[in-house]
């Protein structure tokens, strides 16, 4: 027993490490990934693995080497031999040229995935050379009725156990906003979803059974069958779960999930080939030897059954509650489900026989008919509603917002769902992947942007220019924003003392382009990065025009697109991206500025801080200052950004006391906002909602520019108020106060947000703007002067519509099929514009 | 040595169960692909959009058939493009490019409307725009066309003079005068500008004003054959008659085919009683213009005369 426990330990610690070599060679070939996880240390145990690679490939090559088969087994001693050779060899190549450490964002990256894959196959096959003569089995019988069994099971178990989660996020959240009905409707469908998946699969694994045993009379060559509906299955999962939300698309993820689903089907089989004992018994089917590591349930008791089965299942249920926060785009929730769903069938495949004899037909009937049925259903669901399109729409709205919560069921509704009429040529879904994370392979020159044509000297001296962009930071965590908060008296008295925008945007979801469009003050091609980047940083431009002393925290992007310049001091030097933090950066500030006050030249600062990213937070386990609460916030993230306000508070007394205040343009803002579990949602991955797009940007502007300020309760000038300001207005506001006029007027361009003359702004304005995500094929289109935002998911191809009051409180909004069709004519335009300005056809 | 037994050889001998088990799950895939493969039957009759590589193919080979001179080929290049991706206001630039070459000018007018609802900046179809309704003879829309423009971008001295000039060419010359002027203000040597304000003062009979602005051009371009009319008419209607002809002759030398020179010289030359003369810058008019029938009376008038 104990030998076969060290060999189960063994193989998983080989296959923890393939998994992430393969892992972190497949994200450095996907471009966004590779800014974030490698360039910006996202992950930063990722990072540490990657670093200690080499030293981390012996344990797991020991691990691999001493539960090899005897060399006494001639079927596998030259394998054998040759697999300590060539893996040792490596092994000692890697120690002088580390593989991970020096991974670009290319082709390459992705040849490396599949290789990192190929111990498993070769361990897969010694085990099987080593094992197959070996295996017995039992007198032949019919297993539908257990098959059918350990899926009704399965499905009634999962569904109950994304009950009893839902039910406890309720109690703990609170802000599930479902009736009493809609709670009855969405259990009972969340119900005949899972039952719809697993009868799917029983009536696919008998398939496979039949096939098999009409083709072939050999027990151990229908193993090969049932190995093959496994890799399928898992390729399937492996595209859609995993590299859907990593915007790896096309045949190249197609081939990758293949290859990755053999190694991984082949190297369970041999390692289940290794754990069978002849005298256990024989195989009752070839599915029990697939199921071998799980065997050992059969021969325990029933109340050791359960225990095991309950145990699972809550640390399962505890798994998935950690997830949720730190997902993205539920990839490790889903994960999570397909592994409870793969280790429940195994469960009640081996716990629960089927002890009642018979042939099953009924049960492949009945299992038929509800899959059929389901389908009908689904196909006739949009025709039946007919008149009723807005109830029909609204139940859809319902179910996607309680799939958030429940991912067993969104995963099975996901499922079901037929993607392929969504991805039909004449759909938007197939358009936004093709034109979004344009790969670097892809030749894309830079455009130079001048927003206000040639540069000419302009008269008077130059305000100082501070921008403190605070990663992930909500507006309503802000008193100016928000009357319930009290935790934010620094930034408080700073917006008394400056305009607060209360209608402001983000054109991008995450950083990866909301930073550069801050830069650029215009939108960006869909494409990490355009290189060289400085023809279209105009925000560059203009600093260098203005001979600007520059003191910027240079994380991994703008290291990427800001030029080579003499006037440039590096804040935060050599600090990683996702460790940078307001209080160190602003005090490296203050004493940068008082060291170089004599140099004449008027000061820029820029800083982007971490505090309060996700990963951040989530890392540094959602602490909370003892003593503290935050009724009604999220008090991680809310502690957070109150000790980031005593610091920026600190600041401005700072700028105050030293004579700098007056005759400065501070900006505070965020690169985009956050989900903190509104409808279930956490962080900001793919996420084109409202708490994200949504920024706080509070400007302060000198006593000599106090002319310009928009004063936002002039009647005259209530249009240009209700306009909705964004992210890449900063860069032309920044011109427009520095005397560069007029800035160009498009629809790809910023605008000015402070102007002469209120009329100057009006006509910049438009009645729809594009908003994107950073890193995934999900658009928006904001309207209604930043009160409506329709949605195009082409990661989830669903398409949502949100709808808010000036207050933030959710106003309605139903899809219909025009509204569906305008809006996505628009996006198809937007987005075919800017991929014109760029010259990407 | 025995052969393994079959695990599915129990009841799956009756041919009734493996049927029901291969063929049931068929049945419903087949359920499944229906339904799912029926919207995208349906779209797949809808034309074919292109992929993103395509495009570019298909864009290069337009631009080179374009450069070729090829208008007709690149036409359907530039509809296919349009149609895909009928946001682009790259591609409806290049059709009224190719329906201007192909002087299908109401065509052309259509495109740049589009143009100018798309473009991230409008004021790139001007004066295209305007001119494509002038080429149909369309006065009222080329102006309004040209008056867009300028609202566009107030302050471009280039939308300025194409709706002076139109105004002008439509009579409507108080107003064209007046936006000549405001666009020297911005320009102050921007030819066109003055020789257009210069044709209006002389209208104007504001001789002086003409004068010095057509000398101020030709100051700064001599063989300007516009400015050099101008001069030449200020000059003929001071009676200034040999420097008039001086400018006039001139512009013949420079631009022959300029038939308001001939009606100038024409003019002066009966002034002088030379008909001879006269009447050889008539013939120089019918030559090109056989219907012109101001050339024709005179013509016909003066020839009786020694």
């Amino acid at each position: 027993m104990l030998q076969r426990i060290g060999l189960v330990a063994a193989r998983l610690l080989v296959a923890a490490f393939v998994i992430l070599t393969a892992g972190y060679c497949l994200l450095a070939y996907i471009p966004f990934t590779y800014h974030q996880v490698h360039l910006g240390a996202l992950l930063p145990w990722l990072s540490a693995f990657a670093r200690f690679h080499p030293y981390f490939y012996w344990p797991a090559f020991m691990a691999a080497v001493v539960t090899l088969p005897s060399l006494r087994n001639s079927r596998t001693r030259v394998l054998s031999v040759l697999f300590v050779a060539v893996y040792a060899a490596i092994g000692a190549w890697l120690l002088f040229r580390p593989l991970l450490a020096r991974l670009e964002n290319d082709a390459q990256s992705l040849l490396w995935c599949v290789l990192a894959l190929t111990p498993l196959l070769w361990l897969a096959l010694i085990d099987w050379l080593a094992q197959a003569s070996q295996l017995k089995w039992a007198a032949p019988q019919n297993d539908t009725r257990r098959l059918f069994k350990a899926c009704m099971l399965s499905a009634i178990f999962a569904w109950l156990l994304s009950v009893i989660i839902d039910v406890t996020r309720y109690v703990i959240l609170r802000n599930v906003g479902f009736t009493g009905r809609q709670w009855a409707m969405l259990l009972s469908w969340s119900l005949v979803c899972h039952l719809v998946v697993f009868m799917a699969i029983f009536l696919i694994a008998n398939f496979t059974g039949a096939i098999a045993g009409i083709i072939s009379q050999k027990p151990s060559l229908h193993v090969f069958f049932y190995a093959a509906m496994a890799v399928v299955f898992l390729a399937v999962a492996l595209k859609v779960v995993v590299f859907a939300p990593l915007s790896f698309f096309g045949e190249l993820a197609t081939l990758t999930a293949l290859a990755a689903s053999l190694a991984l089907v082949c190297f369970l089989l041999g390692m289940s080939a290794r754990l069978y004992r002849q005298q256990e018994g024989p195989l009752e089917s070839p599915l029990a030897l697939l199921l071998m590591p799980a065997r050992f349930l059969g021969s325990l008791s029933r109340v050791a059954q359960t225990i095991i089965l309950l145990a699972g299942s809550a640390l399962g249920a505890y798994l998935l509650a950690r997830a949720s926060t730190m997902d993205w785009e539920y990839l490790f929730q889903k994960l999570l489900v397909l592994a409870i769903w793969a280790g429940l069938f195994a469960f009640f495949h081996i716990a629960y026989p089927s002890r009642r004899k018979g042939s099953g037909d009924i049960m492949m009937i009945a299992a038929a008919l509800i899959v059929c049925l389901y389908i009908g259903f689904i196909a006739l669901r949009p025709r039946l509603a007919g008149a009723a399109s807005d109830a029909v729409a609204s139940l859809n709205e319902v179910e996607d917002e309680y799939g958030n919560y429940d991912v067993s069921f969104r995963l099975a509704r996901g499922i079901l769902s037929p993607p392929l009429a969504a991805a039909a040529d004449d759909s938007l879904y197939p358009f936004l992947v093709s034109n979004t994370n344009i790969p670097r392979s892809v030749r894309t020159d830079p455009v130079e942007i001048n927003l206000a044509g040639k540069l000419n000297a302009t008269a008077g001296p130059k305000p100082n220019i501070f921008m403190v962009v605070i990663d992930s930071l909500r507006r309503d965590y802000l008193s100016p924003y928000n009357s319930s908060v009290s935790f934010t008296p620094g930034i408080d008295a700073f917006a008394r003392e400056s305009t607060v925008v209360q209608n402001a945007f983000t054109r991008y979801t995450g950083t990866g382009l909301s930073e550069p469009s801050i830069w650029t003050g215009a939108l960006s091609l869909h494409k990490q990065y355009i290189t060289p980047f400085y023809p279209m940083n105009s925000l560059q431009k203009l600093l260098e025009f203005e001979q600007y002393q520059q003191f910027i925290t240079k994380d991994e992007i703008l290291s990427i697109i800001l030029g080579p310049t003499k006037l440039l001091t590096e804040l935060d030097a050599g600090r990683p991206t996702m460790s940078c933090e307001l209080c160190r950066s602003l005090n490296e500030l203050q004493t940068r500025i008082t060291e170089s006050r004599t140099a004449g030249h008027p000061i820029f600062a820029y800083t982007q801080p971490q505090n309060i990213h996700i990963s951040v937070i989530n890392r540094e386990g959602r602490s909370v200052p003892p003593g503290e609460s935050y009724p009604g916030f999220d008090a991680p993230y809310a502690s957070r950004i109150k000790a980031m306000d005593k610091c920026f508070g600190d600041f401005i007394n700072f700028l105050k006391s030293s004579g700098l205040y007056d005759n400065s343009i501070v900006i505070l803002t965020a690169d985009h906002g956050d989900s903190l579990g509104e409808h279930g949602l956490w962080g900001h991955a793919y996420n084109v909602v409202p708490e994200v797009v949504r920024v706080p940007l509070i400007v302060h502007l000198p006593a000599s520019m106090q002319s310009f300020s928009l004063n936002q309760h002039a009647k005259e000038d209530q249009e240009t108020q209700a306009a909705p300001a964004f992210l890449t207005d900063i860069t032309p506001s920044l011109y427009y106060l520095l005397g560069h006029r007029p800035i160009e007027q498009n629809n790809i361009f910023g605008r000015p947000l402070f102007t002469a003359i209120p009329d100057e702004a009006r006509r910049y304005l438009r009645s729809s703007y594009l908003v994107a995500s950073s890193y995934g094929p999900v658009y928006g289109l904001l309207e209604n002067s930043g009160h409506s935002l329709y949605v195009a998911d082409a990661v989830e191809y669903t398409d949502h519509l949100y709808q808010w009051k000036d207050d933030g409180s959710p106003g309605s909004g139903v899809i219909t099929p025009e509204i569906r069709a305008d809006r996505q004519q628009k996006i198809r335009d937007a987005v075919n514009e800017v991929n014109g300005f760029y010259g990407f056809k | 040595m025995k052969p393994e037994p079959n695990p599915r050889n129990g009841s799956h001998n009756d041919r009734r169960t493996t049927l029901l088990a291969i063929g049931l799950p068929l049945l419903v895939a087949l359920f499944y692909l229906g339904v799912v493969f029926e919207p995208w039957a349906r779209s797949a009759s809808l034309p074919k959009r292109l992929t993103p590589e395509e495009s570019a193919a298909m864009w290069n080979d337009c631009k080179s058939l374009f450069q070729q001179g090829k208008y007709q080929d690149a036409l359907a290049d530039a509809l296919k493009l349009h149609e895909t991706y009928p946001g682009n206001h790259i591609y409806i630039e290049m059709a009224a490019d190719i329906y201007d070459h192909l002087g299908r000018y109401a065509d052309e007018a259509e495109y740049w409307e589009q143009y100018f609802d798309r473009a991230p900046n409008p004021v790139t179809a001007c004066p295209q725009i305007g001119q494509a309704y002038w080429k149909q003879g369309k006065e009222k829309e080329a102006i309004s066309a040209f008056e867009r423009c300028l609202a566009r971008d107030p302050e471009n001295s280039d939308s300025i003079f194409f709706l002076a000039h139109a105004l002008e060419l439509s009579g409507q010359t108080a107003r064209a005068g007046e936006l000549y002027q405001r666009g020297l203000k911005i320009s102050p040597d921007y030819t066109d500008l003055q020789l257009g304000l210069a044709r209006i003062c002389l209208r104007q009979a504001k001789l002086p004003q003409a004068k010095d602005l057509a000398l101020r051009a030709l100051r700064k371009s001599p063989e300007n054959v516009d400015a050099l009319l101008v001069a030449g008419l200020v000059y003929s209607r001071e009676d200034n008659l040999p420097k008039a002809k001086q400018y006039l002759k001139q512009g013949v030398k420079l631009s022959d085919g300029y038939l308001d020179f001939h009606f100038a010289l024409a003019r002066i030359a009966e002034k002088e009683n030379n008909f001879a003369e006269a009447i050889r810058h008539y013939d120089r008019i019918l030559k090109d213009q056989p219907d012109n029938q101001t050339a024709l009376s005179r013509r016909q008038a003066l020839a009786g005369k020694p």
